[in-house]
Formats: structure tokens, C-alpha cells, sequence
């Protein structure tokens, strides 16, 4: 049975999708065969050729990535598989599908599937429903639609705690590394904090797992022989567990891996030692979490990190000569326009580069979030309440301190101060 | 994964009279051609003026809203050509109250498509204006301004008569773009070439920035349809020397297609297309850093003359 997996981003340009690997590399290990559809803004890609596609590879699953801002385009891409084949299922799973409400399905007509758990087993379940001509049976991490349209919630599923257990996408060849630069690497999923605005930690169960040093570095040696220079570790705290990532460092130093690298982490995650030892190994770059420069606002966010912390990241970063990046956002609960204007203040001050992941944005509130459920409590207001079932606040809300004509000077002010016109990398 | 290329530009250079089964069979053939634009596409409709060309413009852009409409995952850049002699606030008020207002309110759906999905509006309407060379850049601003105010993204063409407009900085910062002809025609046929060359030279400016395309691939997947006599070209260059690939009568916008990637674009001098575009700037009003960036993929050209021999 063929599955065909679609990763949407037309404001971007095109990355490795490296959940959808994962997931391809589970489902080939299981018989499946699959192909990965990546679409972004540099994507060639017509009505008529997606139809060619769908016609040549005759997938009996077609599996959709759901963010926010793709809803739209995914519901394109469902209505058009579905008017070409009404029997071809219909799944849609990632940040916005895992805590969609179940009652979206009634504007999402073309989707028979929410994947809510982990996507590896949850897919594996369904794709098998499917191959057993029983598509809605023995189903469990999906909230489902059946051919009557009554809509079921079925029970959550764990994902495996041991990563080493998923079968490696790089490894597999599920992406050509051949002809790319640049590998986008995960070797841990989830997050143990509680920033009340980030959907992760939620969506982990504030858990974090990990591979094996080992299993990352095989995984490294497979990608830069194959012509790989840069890594960009999707990690979002990928020095959790320090000890590890020296490891895997001095295992990149003595096994003489020329490699640069992209990383992320916490400001409290990170030490001297750490930082010259990233430097060595090929860190170019790593991006901190800022969010704000009010220690006020920064508490209430459940952040449990101060300003302070931060500058000294910076500046341990910025004494090996590792460029750094800060993450932002402007319209934070109990934030006021000079708390906004400071952190952008504080970014010059701190001679990080305005440009790529430094350009600020509005918080989103995101489906999951402890902010998506409590906003009230923190005097967020939304601007309509007529948005469909599938969408979630988003960026739609002023709060009692920030209103909407501030929300809009303070991106000007961003975009003025910014080097590339305000383009963010990372969402 | 999928080998034919989709189509990122189609350029249909409007005539002064049309005939009206003409143009009807040109609407059907567009409309098929839509299943062949890439995800996020540009339309340019090319006309002399918008009082003789605004029902044309307007039946195309109710197809265009047709396409997206039951096509979700499809994004159009609608950009209407034409020049327009307003010289007064008075002609720049009946210009956006009988010609743009309606045009813009046509797309309204989409924009609040747009709002409810918190996204960009997936019909964009930029209008690329041809100033008169008697227009004060006063009047010309408060066009733009009223565009902006609409979500409108105007665009100008400036040719020698209207070059003086380029030293007006308030007038640039307000132009999403400033497109240029260095001769003092209005053809709609020489705009469109102008227009094309100029987004192939900003191509080819990027793959010298990035290194990491060759210089000799061809120009974006393209195709113009000059609506005077229904002919179809697959790229400026054939349509610049009138060699066009097919016409619009008597087959269907899929056989249309068919015909386009039977054709061998490769037999093209598509190098020598994209030198000729950076030579076509060089005298142009541009700004000194852009003048440097064209000198240098000049140079670069050279180079692999000397290379290549070509």
C-alpha cells in the first residue's frame, strides 16, 4: 500500500521535513511504501502535476503536516486527492492537528483523519486500517470521521520513550543527502518547561527523549559522507542533557567530522566549558529563547529564566565568536509597549544581528498552549470570534496593555531596526 | 518527483479592439492554463490604458477568483498593466473610483479569506502604472497612497519620458517595485518584454548572489499569449523574434500544454537572454548599488564568453 506524505510551507523556502522522514522510515520498516511531497515557495508545482502524481503513485493514504497558517492549503490539497479519488483517505497530523477540537472536522470535509499521539505508531495504525479494508477500526491517537460523518475521539498513544527504536531516516535514505548542503537534525523530541505560550512541552507531556549518542553520530558520519557541511539541530533544547552534547562534540572532534552547525537551547542550559566545546566542534550559530527583556513578563510567562542569564549567554557565546540569535515576541501577556520597545533595545545592546531567526514576531496563541486555554485569565482579548474550528487565536487578540495599534508599531519598529526586511527563519 | 515544469508567469499583452468570440475563446484557454501555474503564480495582463482594456480586466480576474476560489492551495499575483495620463487629483480620484475600487472590491472575498486564515491574501492585485511625463510626483504619491490604503501593491514603469520620476525618493519608497523601458514606448508588447527582462535580470542577480545556480538555466517557466492575434510564445525571447509555438484556436488548453513541453526549450540561447537583459539595464536610472551588482554579473558573463566561447 502506497502513502504519500505532504509537508506545506509556500511562504518558505523548501526544508527537510524531518518528522515526515521519521515517520516514512517507521512505515517503510513496516511495508509501507511512501514518498514525501515538500512543497515550499521555490516548489515547482501545478494542479495538473500534483494530479499526474497522484495518478502515478496511487496512494491509498495521503498524510498532510498542519500548521496554522498552511489550513488553507491543506484543505486545497485534501478537496483536490479527494475530487480525483473519494476513496483515497485523508490524514492530517503536526502542531495544529494534535489539539485541534474534533468538531473542525465539519469544515475540514475532505479530511477523514486528526492524528493527535505520536505519528509513527498513530499513522502505522491507520495506514493498516486502511490495508485491512476496515479504515475506521482498531484506531488509537486519532480522532476520526466516518463515511456517515460521525465524528469518534479515540485513546491517546504513547510514543516509544527509547528513540532508538524508530528507524533512522537518514539512514534509510528517505531524503537524498547527496545533493544538499544542509542536514536538519532531531536527536530529542519534546521539552520539560512550562512557557505557557509554546505548544511542545504540551504536546510531550513536558517529557523529553532521546537517541543514543551513538545513533546520533552514526547518523552524522552518514550524512557529511554523503557531502553534508552544515547540520541544523531541530532540537529545541538540544543541551538538556550537557553531558550528552559534549560527548557528541568530542566524538565530532576526534573523529575529525568537518561540520558547521546550527543549535538551539535554554540560556540557563549553557556553560563556559560547553560553549568552547561547541565552538570547537563547528557551532556557528545558536539561538537562545529571549521572548522578552522584562524580567516581570518573563516570570509570568513561566519562562524561569532573568535577563541577566541571558546577556551572560550572549556573551559566552559571543567570546568564542558563535554568532547568536534571540528569539522574541512582542504582545506578551502583561507586557506593555516600553516592556517591548525594551527588548528590542536589548537586542541591539547586546550586538545581536536583527536578521533571519533575530526578527521579532507577535505571539501566537496556538491550540495546546496553557494561553490557548486560560487567555482569559490573562486579559487577552480576541479580535473575532468567528474564525472556523480549525484555526486557533493566533495572532487575532490585543491585551489589556497592548492594543492593536501598538502591536503594529512595534513590528514597524522591529522591521526598521531590521537587517533582511523582517523575515524570520524558524517560525 | 514531478518532471514538467510548471508554468510561474503568463503575460497576455491585450490588443485596443478585440473581437468578441476572440476574446471569449482566449478567457476558456487562460482558465485551462490555470491547472498548469505553479502553486504561486504570476498573471500580467498588459494593456494601453484601463478605460478601453477594464471589462477585459475584469472578466480575467473573475476567472482568476473562479480558479482560486475551488483551488485552495493556489496563490495569484494579478498585475494590470497600463498607462494612464491623470495628471490632477481630480483624474486620480476617477481613476480609483470607476477603474481600481472595482477591482479591488472584486478581490475582497479573498482578502477576507485572507483575515479569517490569518495569512496573506492569496489574490494579490498589483497595479503597474505608466505615468505621464506631465504627471507631478505630488499627484503620483497620492495614487500610491491610495493603493497602499486598499492593500494594493502599485508598481511602476518609468521609460525616458517619466526617468525624472526615478530621482523622487518619497515617490520609490511608496512603489512595491519600479519596473523600467529605456526607449519611449508604450506598446503594450514592448512594456511586457521590458517588464519580463526585468524580473530576469533580478533572477539572474540572485544566482550570482547565491552561487548556486548556473547562469545558463533557462528563464522561469513562462508563457505570453498576445490576445491581437490569439498567438502563444513560450518565452519573451520567442516572443521578441514572433516565434511562437502555437495559437489559441481550435485545441483545448490541455493540447496547448502538450505542445509547450513537447517544445525544447534548451534550443534556446538562454545565456545569451539573460546577458542581453543585464545590458538592456545598464542605462537605466537604477540605484549606483544596483548598477554595481549588474557590472558585475556583466563581468561575470564575459567571463564565460571567454570560457565558452559563446
Amino acid at each position: 500500500m502506497n502513502i504519500l506524505l505532504i509537508e506545506i510551507n509556500p511562504f518558505a523556502p523548501k526544508m527537510t521535513p524531518i518528522s515526515l522522514g521519521y515517520i516514512a522510515a517507521f512505515l517503510e520498516s513496516k511495508g509501507f511504501k511512501t514518498k514525501i511531497l515538500i512543497v515550499g515557495q521555490d516548489t515547482s508545482l501545478s494542479r495538473s502535476g500534483f494530479r499526474e502524481l497522484i495518478t502515478g503513485f496511487q496512494p491509498a493514504l495521503v498524510g498532510l503536516t498542519a500548521y496554522q497558517r498552511t489550513m488553507l492549503y491543506v484543505k486545497g490539497f485534501a478537496n483536490l486527492v479527494k475530487s480525483m479519488d473519494n476513496n483515497i483517505k485523508v490524514a492530517i497530523g503536526g502542531p495544529q492537528a494534535t489539539f485541534m477540537p474534533s468538531s473542525a472536522f465539519k469544515e475540514l470535509e475532505d479530511i477523514d483523519y486528526i492524528c493527535r499521539s505520536s505519528g509513527e505508531e498513530t499513522l502505522l495504525r491507520v495506514a493498516r486500517a486502511i490495508k485491512n479494508r476496515t479504515p475506521f477500526s482498531d484506531l488509537a491517537g486519532v480522532s476520526y470521521k466516518d463515511d456517515q460523518g460521525a465524528v469518534f475521539d479515540t485513546p491517546q498513544i504513547e510514543g516509544l520513550t527509547d528513540l532508538d527504536h524508530y528507524p533512522s531516516p537518514y539512514l534509510n535514505d528517505i531524503f537524498d543527502y547527496s545533493c544538499m548542503n544542509e542536514a536538519v537534525m532531531l536527536t530529542s523530541r519534546g521539552c520539560p518547561y512550562h512557557c505557557i505560550y509554546c505548544y511542545t512541552p504540551h504536546a510531550f507531556k513536558h517529557k523529553i527523549t532521546f537517541h543514543s549518542v551513538d545513533r546520533v553520530m552514526e547518523e552524522i558520519r552518514w550524512v557529511t559522507q554523503k557531502g553534508v557541511k552544515r547540520l541544523w539541530f531541530a532540537d529545541p533544547n538540544i543541551s538538556c542533557k550537557p553531558e550528552r552534547l559534549i560527548e557528541i562534540f568530542d566524538r565530532i572532534l576526534t573523529q575529525g567530522i568537518e561540520v558547521k552547525m546550527w543549535v538551539q537551547t535554554r540560556v540557563d542550559l549553557v556553560t563556559p566549558e560547553l560553549m568552547k566545546k561547541m565552538k570547537r566542534a563547528g557551532v556557528g550559530v545558536i539561538a537562545f529563547g529571549l521572548e522578552s527583556a522584562s524580567d516581570r513578563v518573563l516570570t509570568r510567562l513561566g519562562k524561569q529564566i532573568n535577563t541577566e542569564q541571558v546577556a551572560r549567554a550572549i556573551r559566552l557565546a559571543q567570546d568564542q565568536d558563535i554568532e547568536v540569535e534571540l528569539f522574541t515576541l512582542f504582545g506578551l501577556p502583561y507586557e506593555t509597549f516600553e516592556d517591548a520597545v525594551k527588548t528590542l533595545e536589548f537586542v541591539k545592546k547586546n550586538n545581536v544581528k536583527i536578521t533571519g531567526n533575530s526578527n521579532s514576531q507577535q505571539m501566537q496563541i496556538y491550540f495546546g498552549t496553557h494561553l490557548a486555554k486560560h487567555y482569559t485569565d490573562y486579559n487577552i482579548r480576541p479580535l473575532s470570534n468567528n474564525h472556523p474550528a480549525y484555526m486557533s487565536i493566533g495572532s487575532q487578540y490585543e491585551t489589556q496593555w497592548f492594543g492593536i495599534d501598538e502591536l503594529q508599531k512595534i513590528q514597524s519598529m522591529w522591521r526598521a531596526n531590521s537587517l533582511d526586511g523582517g523575515k524570520r527563519i524558524v517560525s | 518527483m514531478i518532471n514538467k515544469p510548471a508554468i510561474q508567469k503568463i503575460y497576455v499583452v491585450l490588443s485596443k479592439q478585440q473581437d468578441k468570440a476572440d476574446f471569449e475563446l482566449l478567457c476558456r484557454i487562460l482558465s485551462g492554463l490555470f491547472s498548469y501555474v505553479n502553486l504561486t503564480s504570476n498573471l500580467y495582463l498588459v494593456a494601453e490604458n484601463l478605460p478601453e482594456s477594464m471589462p477585459r480586466i475584469e472578466r480575467i480576474q473573475k476567472d482568476v477568483g473562479k480558479f482560486l476560489k475551488s483551488n485552495l492551495f493556489a496563490r495569484l499575483y494579478l498585475h494590470f498593466v497600463h498607462s494612464v495620463s491623470l495628471t490632477t487629483a481630480k483624474e486620480i480620484d476617477y481613476y480609483l473610483y470607476y477603474y481600481y475600487q472595482p477591482l479591488k472590491r472584486a478581490a475582497g472575498e479573498f482578502d477576507k479569506e485572507g483575515f479569517i486564515h490569518q495569512e496573506v491574501p492569496r489574490l494579490i492585485l498589483l497595479p503597474v502604472i505608466a505615468p505621464d511625463h506631465r504627471v507631478e510626483s505630488a499627484s503620483l504619491i497620492g495614487l500610491l497612497n491610495a493603493f497602499k490604503s486598499m492593500f494594493m501593491l502599485p508598481c511602476l514603469y518609468l521609460d525616458k519620458t517619466t526617468f525624472f520620476l526615478s530621482k523622487d525618493k518619497e515617490l520609490l519608497t511608496r512603489a512595491e517595485k519600479i519596473y523600467f523601458g529605456n526607449d519611449h514606448s508604450r506598446e503594450p508588447a514592448e512594456i511586457a518584454c521590458n517588464l519580463f527582462n526585468q524580473d530576469l535580470l533580478d533572477q539572474s542577480l540572485s544566482n550570482l548572489a547565491s552561487k548556486a545556480v548556473f547562469m545558463s538555466v533557462p528563464c522561469p517557466a513562462s508563457l505570453i499569449v498576445s490576445a491581437n492575434d490569439g498567438k502563444v510564445y513560450c518565452c519573451m525571447d520567442a516572443f521578441r523574434k514572433n516565434q511562437s509555438l502555437t495559437d489559441i484556436y481550435g485545441k483545448s488548453a490541455d493540447e496547448l500544454m502538450e505542445i509547450y513541453y513537447e517544445h525544447n526549450h534548451s534550443k534556446r540561447d538562454c545565456l545569451r537572454c539573460r546577458r542581453r537583459s543585464a545590458e538592456f539595464f545598464a542605462g537605466v536610472p537604477v540605484s549606483e548599488t544596483k548598477k554595481q551588482y549588474i557590472g558585475a554579473l556583466l563581468a561575470h558573463f564575459e567571463t564565460f564568453r571567454g570560457i565558452s566561447g559563446r
